[in-house]
Formats: C-alpha cells, sequence, structure tokens
C-alpha cells in the first residue's frame, strides 16, 4: 500500500519533505516542551500566517515572506520577554495577534479565501513544490546541526538555568536560538500541516515521548519515532481519504500520545 | 592565594537591604562553614559571587580577576532544588556528566577517562548503583547527591555549596562531610553554607558568620552555639 503511494511524485516529495520536518519537530519540540515554550509555535505559527497573507498578497513567494516574518518575530519575541519583565506574555499576545490582524486584512483585500489559503491553513501534500522541498532539506538540516551541536548546553539549561550559567552557560543566547529555530521549523512545516496545526507537530510527539523515556537521549529518540508513525499513518490517511494532511498527521499524533498515557499509566 | 574576595559588597532586593558592605576573603585551600540564621544573605553572597546577581556597591574578585569567566574551575550545589521537573527525562548519569559535558566543545564526545570521572563521582556519593534511574524517580536525598556528584565530576578548584545536604539522612550527611573534608585535604577550597553546626564545626578550618556583613571570623573552636546566638543578636 505504502509503495504504491511511492509511485505519485508528489508523495515522495510530500514524504520526504514530511521526514525532514519530523526530525527537526521530534527533536526541537522535546527541548521547547520542557523549557516550558510550548506555545511559541503557536504564537510564531500567527505570524507565519500573515507572512503567507503578505506574500499571497504582494505577489511574493509565500514561504519566503513567512520565513521572513517569523525570524523577524523571534527577535521581537525576545527583546520584549527582556524589555517588559511584567505582562511580557501579554504584549508577546499583542504582537501575535496584530500581525495575525494584518494577515486577516490583507487576505479579505486579496481576493478572499483562495484555495491556496486554504492549503496553507490546513497542509495539503498535493501542494509540495520542488522548492519547498529543496528548503526543507536545506534548512532542515541547518536546524539539525545546530540543534546537535548544542544539544547538551541545551539539556543543562533545560534542566536547571542558574545550574548551567554557574558552568559557563549562556543561557539567554540559547534561549534566542531555541526561538529561532523554531521560527524556521514552523515556516518549513506549513506545507504539510498546515498554520493552525504546526505548533501541535512541535508538542505532540515531544509530550508523548516524554511519558515513557527514562533518558534524555531516548526522549528524543521516541520523539522522532511518535512523530514519523504520525506522519506516514497521516499522509497514508490524507491521501485515500482525501482530507487534509494536517488534520490526519495530528490526529495519529494525538491518538499516539493517549497510547503512550495509557500505556504508562498500565505499566506503573 | 585569595581564591575570593569580596570588597564592601551591598546589595537590596528592592527596598530590603540584604548585603551592607560585605568583606571577606578565603584564601586557596581554606575549608570554611559559612554560618547565618535564614534569610541573612548567604545565599544572595554566593548568588553574587556567581554572576546571577550583581553587587550595588563595592567589589569581588574570584581567583585574582575581577571579571571572572573560567566557569570551570567553580563547582555549585544550589539551596533545595525548587524548579526541577521530575518528570524531566534523564538518568543519573547524565545528570551527573552535565556539568563536565557542558565544559566540552560540542563536538567532542566524552572519554572513557571523563566517563570514569562521573562513575567515580557518583560512587563518591554512594549513587553509583541508580546510574541507569531516572532523576525524578529518586528521593530528595538522592537527588541531592546526584546534584553533589555533578559538582564533584568537574575539576573544580572551588566547591561552593548552599546547604548541600538539605533532605539527606544523617549517616550520609557524615559520611558526606567526611569526603569533603578528604576533598579539602587533597586541595579544593570549599566554601559551605550549612546550620548543621553539630557535624561540620569538627571538620572547617575557618567559620564565617553572616548578618549583612560579616560579624564573626575565627577558628571552629573559638566559636560555640552559645556566642552564635549572642553574636547574631548584637547586630
Ligand atoms: N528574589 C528575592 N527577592 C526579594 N527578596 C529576596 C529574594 N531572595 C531573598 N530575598 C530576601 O533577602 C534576604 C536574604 O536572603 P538569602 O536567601 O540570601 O538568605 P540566606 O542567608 O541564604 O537564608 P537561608 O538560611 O534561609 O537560606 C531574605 O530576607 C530574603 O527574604
Ligand atoms: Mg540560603
Amino acid at each position: 500500500m505504502v509503495l504504491e503511494l511511492l509511485q505519485y511524485d508528489f508523495m515522495q516529495k510530500a514524504l520526504l519533505a514530511g521526514v525532514f520536518i519530523t526530525l527537526i519537530c521530534g527533536i526541537l519540540g522535546v527541548f521547547l516542551v520542557l523549557k516550558r515554550l510550548s506555545l511559541i509555535g503557536d504564537g510564531i505559527s500567527h505570524i507565519a500566517f500573515g507572512g503567507i497573507a503578505a506574500g499571497i498578497f504582494f505577489n511574493l513567494n509565500p514561504f519566503f515572506s513567512a520565513i521572513a516574518a517569523s525570524i523577524a518575530s523571534a527577535f521581537a519575541i525576545e527583546k520584549l520577554r527582556e524589555k517588559t519583565r511584567v505582562y511580557s506574555d501579554a504584549s508577546i499576545g499583542i504582537v501575535f495577534s496584530t500581525v495575525l490582524s494584518i494577515g486577516v486584512v490583507l487576505i479579505s483585500l486579496a481576493n478572499g479565501f483562495n484555495s491556496d489559503l486554504h492549503s496553507f491553513l490546513f497542509g495539503n501534500i498535493i501542494s509540495v513544490t520542488d522548492l519547498d522541498l529543496v528548503m526543507a532539506a536545506s534548512l532542515g538540516i541547518i536546524v539539525l546541526a545546530v540543534l546537535l551541536f548544542y544539544r547538551r548546553q541545551l539539556m543543562y539549561a533545560c534542566f536547571d538555568e542558574k545550574s548551567a550559567q554557574s558552568a559557563g552557560i549562556n543561557v539567554s543566547r540559547l534561549n534566542l536560538l531555541l526561538i529561532l529555530l523554531t521560527a524556521i521549523a514552523v515556516s518549513i512545516s506549513i506545507r504539510i500541516v498546515g498554520v493552525l496545526l504546526v505548533s501541535s507537530f512541535l508538542i505532540i510527539p515531544p509530550a508523548s515521548a516524554l511519558q515513557i523515556a527514562k533518558s534524555f537521549n531516548k526522549a528524543l529518540i521516541y520523539s522522532v519515532l511518535f512523530g514519523l508513525i504520525s506522519l506516514i499513518t497521516g499522509l497514508i490517511a490524507s491521501f485515500y481519504f482525501d482530507i487534509a494532511s494536517g488534520g490526519a498527521i495530528i490526529l495519529s499524533s494525538a491518538i499516539l500520545f493517549f497510547a503512550a498515557a495509557t500505556g504508562k499509566k498500565l505499566i506503573k | 592565594m585569595e581564591i575570593i574576595e569580596f570588597n564592601k559588597v551591598s546589595f537590596s532586593y528592592g527596598e530590603t537591604n540584604v548585603l551592607d558592605g560585605l568583606t571577606f576573603t578565603v584564601k586557596k585551600g581554606e575549608f570554611v562553614a559559612f554560618l547565618g540564621h535564614n534569610g541573612t544573605g548567604k545565599t544572595t553572597a554566593l548568588k553574587i559571587m556567581l554572576g546571577f546577581l550583581k553587587p550595588e556597591k563595592g567589589s569581588l574578585k574570584l581567583f585574582s580577576q575581577e571579571s571572572f569567566k573560567e566557569w570551570e574551575k567553580i563547582g555549585y550545589v544550589q539551596q533545595s532544588f525548587e524548579n526541577f521537573d521530575t518528570n524531566f527525562p534523564a538518568n543519573v548519569f547524565e545528570v551527573a556528566s552535565m556539568g563536565l559535558l557542558a565544559k566540552l566543545n560540542p563536538l567532542q564526545k566524552m572519554t572513557l577517562e571523563q566517563k570514569q570521572k562521573v562513575h567515580d563521582a557518583l560512587k563518591l556519593v554512594g549513587m553509583e548503583q541508580f546510574e541507569k534511574r531516572k532523576i525524578g524517580e529518586l528521593s530528595g536525598g538522592q537527588q541531592q547527591r546526584v546534584f553533589l556528584a555533578r559538582a564533584l565530576a568537574t575539576n573544580a578548584e572551588l566547591l561552593l555549596l548552599d546547604e548541600p545536604t538539605t533532605g539527606v539522612d544523617h549517616t550520609s550527611q557524615e559520611k558526606f562531610y567526611e569526603l569533603l573534608k578528604e576533598l579539602n585535604e587533597k586541595g579544593k577550597t570549599i566554601l559551605l553554607i550549612s546550620h548543621d553546626l553539630g557535624m561540620i564545626l569538627n571538620r572547617v578550618d575557618r567559620v564565617l558568620v553572616l548578618n549583612k556583613k560579616i560579624v564573626f571570623d575565627g577558628k571552629p573552636k573559638e566559636f560555640t552555639k552559645e556566642s552564635f546566638v549572642e553574636i547574631t543578636e548584637k547586630v
């Protein structure tokens, strides 16, 4: 059944791009969840949507406008977090909503709800272009390399910021790095998972892995495995039942999460 | 050689003044008990040494340097682990390695020798049989021992210990302080914050009592529990 699917050119691209996305989201997500930054992905996806809308409106490549907007927002978030100690989450929320509403206005000024936008919102495997694949692969490799490079410092900082700092780790620089990587991960995941659900792909597989992992390396491995299983079942379901790939992938990851949580209870 | 030098350091949290002209030095190879009642600024002074807080007035030097950066020379165990996520996916060995790994270039693998150091540190604190256990699945006292092992596994020359034996049972505490004494005899400089006077006074070389500034500095012999009450209440 799977082999049959792979005859299709678009399916090959979707799967290949999907594997890169899963690797990045799976590993990055573990750090985000442990650092209590799960919702950052959600916020950045709002910004990415604004970027996509601007791209559609001004006739630019929406991928590039999305990634530009997300990266700019990553710096803005860190600045806001530093500057406004009190209610920094509220001010960050305000920035997100502002960009999102600009996006909505631009979309309605353009010809309303076009089909392109639909696939950005919900994910569409048929829409994965060669360029998307190349971007997912190249940015994916960069993000992975950076994560692997800093994994020990990140692990220490996630576990205990104060002690990490006393060991000479620059914790605030690592935080900025995490947010930047999240911006990139969100942008390249949108084609397949969709703006609405991209943040779930950063949270659910890692959260499932954290249910059962007893060591850090295992948490990373399980997270990627859960992500891959969700990706593959989601893509197959999307193809056969003609449903949005984002929904199918996240639904399977949610099912896996409940399975892992129940499995953990049963073992105990 | 002076390892720690505080020169008229003052610090306040907002309106609350906590340190007021704190001046003291610790020399290489000393084993110092840093005492004082709750809220007298001991942890705050430690945080200033570690660079988490900046002095309002005054200055300090570590290893004779004004802007000290060689954090690998310092091993730190913080006061009871408040923000610790018991579901954190790391086993005992991974936690005990964190300090060593933070100092490696990210592309370097841990050498056998370094792994051995972590094993040895865990053995020293009596946790070697738990290496594969998830950190959150240990008792509070056992976790504290793992954090000690983490500080010991590095090549730290100066150990800053903030009530490191909170939650550790009495026998293990004795063993732990004995271990500190041995480490000190091998050359490590130790600043130990503790309320267990009975167990530490016979092991340290020097006692500092803090109450915004140093109110007692002398040999443990010159220091008795009665004098402690007197000294700290005088201020
Ligand atoms: N983050 C903070 N914000 C405001 N006040 C603080 C803060 N941390 C400590 N304080 C206050 O500063 C004073 C000194 O605190 P510190 O933690 O240095 O005391 P300590 O000597 O370590 O006490 P203990 O023996 O209880 O650990 C206390 O009065 C405390 O209430
Ligand atoms: Mg304290």
